[in-house]
């Protein structure tokens, strides 16, 4: 085969992942696309050499490497408008990061009270302001800060993020 | 408790607060802990909706970025049938019409000849599998494709699908399309086909 028939491979094989990966770590569509199509065009330029163990790992942590890159260069207050983590650990968002993560809302979502998971959902999910939240569930935006903070007590009580 | 208030207004609206600000509430460890565990939060309703999504086997549609017009653009022709997709797709690089067809090939030229260049899939082609154990279907694969097949995780070969496989498609494609599946993780690497 080809390098350019393996970059091809690669291409339509891995991008849809690493796209994801992307777009979790960087929280833009724009910045992601720049992300993983920084990683193809390298391989396509020869810069970067895919080896011939496990292309798509390499692949994986190249993207994830180069998402972090451009974090670190955010400010502290581009970091919290796009609720990016304050975390340097090169770890950040591998397979392992991403299952606890799923897990954690399973969690959530098993042990929660139905309003505070609601709550939850519409914030986290849905990303609705917190009045946006009382007016949709009939309730304070003191009751939607109360539920929001049992839930990352209890959240905080199961997981340690910062101690990964 | 007025202190996670605190962080939730703050996050709702960083431009309102000074840099200052924000590096003291943010160099509370304890306020940084709630905030990751908030950033996490985001991430796995994300992670949910991509597994949501993949589950649906909605047809792929790429966006391309800028610089993807300079390595590939690819047009993706999917027909679905019965609740099932499956996709032949035609691949040019650096915007050369060149047929791929050659270079898309995993295993057998002879039996993927023509693959990509197909608009349209040959109902003849169409194997369809009913509720079948994903080792039936990958057994089938590995003797059609002559590939190898490794089961990293043997509760994965006992996985039921209803599923239909273009036979004229590329192994790679294949497995992307059985990696649409929910609790399905396979990869092709070095002609094996790993089950994850």
């Amino acid at each position: 085969m080809t390098g350019k028939t393996i970059i091809e491979q690669l291409f339509i094989g891995c991008r849809q992942r690493m796209l994801a990966v992307a777009r979790l770590m960087l929280k833009n569509d724009d910045d992601a696309n720049d992300a993983v199509s920084d990683v193809f065009f390298k391989l396509t330029e020869g810069s970067l050499r895919v080896p011939a163990d496990h292309p798509e790992n390499y692949l994986m942590a190249t993207v994830r490497n180069l998402c972090l890159d451009r974090i670190r260069l955010m400010t502290l207050h581009e970091r919290l408008e796009r609720r990016i983590t304050l975390s340097d650990n090169d770890q950040a968002y591998g397979e392992s990061e991403r299952e606890r993560i799923a897990e954690m809302i399973d969690y959530a979502e098993r042990t929660f009270s139905k309003q505070t998971w609601r709550v939850f959902q519409l914030r986290f999910d849905e990303g609705l302001l917190y009045r946006e939240i009382a007016e949709r569930l009939g309730i304070s935006e003191v009751a939607v800060y109360k539920h929001l903070a049992e839930a990352l007590k209890k959240l905080k009580e199961k997981y340690n993020p910062t101690r990964r | 408790m007025k202190d996670i208030e605190q962080l939730l207004k703050m996050l709702e609206r960083p431009q309102d607060y000074t840099d200052e600000e924000l590096q003291k509430l943010m160099s509370d460890p304890e306020m940084r802990e709630y905030y990751e565990l908030m950033v996490s939060a985001e991430a796995g309703f994300a992670l949910r909706k991509d597994e949501a999504t993949k589950a649906e086997k909605r047809p792929m549609i790429l966006s391309l970025g800028n610089r993807f017009m300079r390595i590939a653009a690819m047009f993706i022709g999917v027909l679905m049938l019965s609740g099932i997709a499956f996709a032949a797709y035609r691949l040019v690089v650096g915007g050369d019409p060149e047929s791929p067809t050659q270079e898309m090939r995993t295993a057998n030229p002879t039996q993927q000849a023509g693959t990509l260049q197909q608009a349209q899939t040959d109902p003849n082609s169409i194997r369809t599998f009913e509720n079948a154990e994903l080792q039936q279907i990958l057994q089938e694969l590995s003797d059609y494709y002559h590939v190898g097949v490794e089961y990293r995780n043997e509760q994965s070969r006992h996985i039921r699908l209803y599923t239909k496989w273009d036979t004229t498609a590329p192994l790679q494609q294949i497995i992307e399309l059985l990696n649409g599946f929910e609790k399905v993780s396979v990869r092709l690497i070095d002609n094996q086909i790993i089950a994850e």
